[in-house]
């Protein structure tokens, strides 16, 4: 596996073609905006170094028989399922931010069992030609981005019927070789981070969208790929003076971008689906259901230090003894262990597939994210209850520097005597970062439309619910024939 | 000198400080037993469990030692501490 140090310098073999506010980017590892996001994805690298959390943080390969990073390993019983989500909720404590890499997990695990299936049916060699990229992936422990969600266009229309055929990445040119594609992917959590890219179709498809129903793996800096970084709420506070207070996270963040493929070439052995439209849906399924089950991990992680700041701030404020500050950070605790009940109750329920690794139940994992795209922001609200107003006006910390303003700052933001006001003002930033700042994207945003808006989910707790039985129970009990 | 190893839980929520427990306990029995990583294919005396929670069914059958002990809350520290002296005094 590699270290911590070895993941960064890895990194900077890249040659990304990275734009952002304007400028081409020569270097993201050291730039200030991106560094953060690295910090958190390199975590899942650094964690798996310490003893204390090796046990969540790595596994035993069922290819290899050795021990990996388990961000690359295949689920192989329900147990590595409730591990993939503790892991995750470590991750997130840790980091109080997206660490990015379960994307890549996910789609992992979603290609390695559709291929198998699609391989049976088809007779087709998808899936000797995937275990081939992930023993490699596992081998030299290798950070892979899952792309699935297109641009879309109108979003009424099928992707062969869009008035530009490149709104869902499509295959533009077969050759003997392999195939050329263009499109594009949006909403790229860590693809900056990553040194490959696993990319999927966004939807099921029908007939006629044959050249939209490819899945394939590619380096990150392919020809023909071209990265624009995207804003995130106070960015730029992280290129100012002073800015280790104002940030609020100082060392973790994370990052989204938009991927542009421009006939970018794809060898055939590094292809996974390629017209076989009536599989498209099956790897949009298990992706999302595995990617519905990570954020009852990584959030309620995220969750957990937002539930510290505040009661830390109620601590700071001299407000902790109060009855409704208890209480509100009961309720915090209670709506943050619902979300990590979910992520454990559809590992628990997960089986075995044709390929050998587990899938979840895709009903709860389904109900894990549609309470996901809520609660956090409830936990949210009351954290900014309780953090009360300075949270949004307080001054900056180029003002708490000033000789001229420090003293003034220092008297009039005081709380509890003996705690100083500079910790008080470090708890409310880090507050302000998770709800309002770069972090809430990861926290709030993120939860609504990451894995899936919430109606993704509904259809599929509809699909699921199993209604008719239902009707049958109620019907037998009212003695209806 | 009792051969000792340790296993950390994972850690995903833990309701104590995992790595200062195993400190108290190694620090306490300094020159009764030595405590190290385990290794496979290596048999120890004691293994010592460290969990965050009772959550966690493991008790790490891989790792080859004659007593096991099991942390799951700060308070039992001092009973383990016995335990394993005790059976220093035993060897």
């Amino acid at each position: 596996m590699m270290t911590k140090d070895q993941y960064i310098e890895s990194l900077r073999k890249l040659h990304l073609n990275l734009w952002m506010f304007g400028e081409k980017i020569e270097n993201p590892v050291d730039d200030p905006i991106i560094r953060p996001s690295l910090n958190s994805f390199a975590a899942t690298y650094e964690l798996a170094e310490d003893p204390q959390y090796q046990d969540l943080m790595t596994a035993t390969s069922h290819i290899s028989g050795k021990k990996v990073n388990r961000f690359t390993h295949m689920h192989q019983s329900t147990d590595d399922l409730i591990k993939k989500v503790k892991m995750q909720r470590l991750l997130g404590q840790k980091t109080a931010a997206c660490f990015q890499r379960c994307v890549g997990m996910d789609a992992m695990n979603a290609v390695f069992s559709s291929t198998f299936e699609i391989d049976e049916t088809c007779g087709t060699k998808y899936h000797e030609n995937f275990v081939k990229f992930l023993s490699r992936v596992q081998d030299e422990d290798l950070a892979v981005d899952g792309a699935m969600t297109d641009v879309k266009g109108d979003r009424s229309l099928a992707p062969s019927k869009q008035a530009d055929p490149d709104m869902f990445l499509h295959v533009v040119e077969r050759t003997a070789d392999g195939v050329y594609v263009t499109g594009a992917k949006a909403h790229q959590t860590g693809f900056v981070n990553s040194h490959e890219v696993l990319v999927m179709p966004t939807i099921a498809m029908r007939e006629g969208d044959e050249d939209y129903a490819i899945a394939f793996a590619v380096p990150t800096d392919s020809d023909g790929i071209t990265l624009i970084y995207g804003r995130q709420s106070c960015d730029t506070r992280k290129t100012e003076e002073h800015n280790d207070i104002d940030v609020g996270n100082k060392m973790y963040g994370g990052h989204e971008v938009l991927v542009i493929f421009d006939r970018v070439f794809v060898p055939n052995d590094r292809i996974f689906l390629n017209g076989e439209v009536q599989f498209a849906g099956m790897i949009v399924e298990r992706f999302a259901g595995y990617h519905r089950q990570s954020y009852g991990g990584c959030k309620v992680g995220v969750g957990d230090v937002l539930i510290g700041a505040t009661a830390l701030a109620g601590d700071m404020a001299g407000s902790a003894k109060a009855s409704h500050v208890k209480d509100k950070l009961i309720e915090m605790t209670h709506l943050n262990e619902t979300l990590y009940c979910c992520g454990i109750a559809c590992s628990s329920q997960g089986t075995k597939t044709k390929a050998g690794n587990y899938l979840i139940d895709l009903l709860l994992a389904n109900v894990c994210k549609q309470n996901v795209t809520r609660f956090p922001y409830e936990i949210a609200r009351l954290a900014q209850d309780l953090a009360g107003g300075a949270m949004v006006t307080l001054p900056s910390e180029a003002d708490l520097r000033n000789p001229e303003t420090r003293d003034y700052i220092l008297k009039y933001f005081q709380g509890v005597n003996g705690v100083p006001t500079e910790d008080r003002m470090r708890v409310l930033r880090l507050i302000e970062n998770m709800t309002m700042g770069t972090a809430a994207v990861g926290y709030l945003p993120e939860s609504m439309h990451g894995a899936g808006s919430p109606q993704a989910q509904r259809i599929m707790i509809a699909r699921q619910s199993n209604l008719e039985m239902k009707k049958d129970l109620a019907k037998k009990i009212a003695r209806i024939d | 000198m009792l051969r000792c190893t340790v296993k950390f839980c994972g850690g995903c929520n833990p309701r104590f400080d995992r790595g200062a427990a195993y400190e108290t306990v190694r620090s306490s029995l300094a020159g009764l037993a030595e405590f190290a990583l385990p290794q496979e294919g290596t048999h120890y005396d004691v293994l010592l469990i460290i969990r965050g929670c009772t959550g966690c069914p493991y008790l790490y059958e891989e790792v080859d030692a004659d007593h096991r002990f099991i942390i799951t809350e700060a308070e039992q520290i001092p009973e383990i501490i016995r335990n394993i002296k005790i059976i220093c005094h035993e060897n």
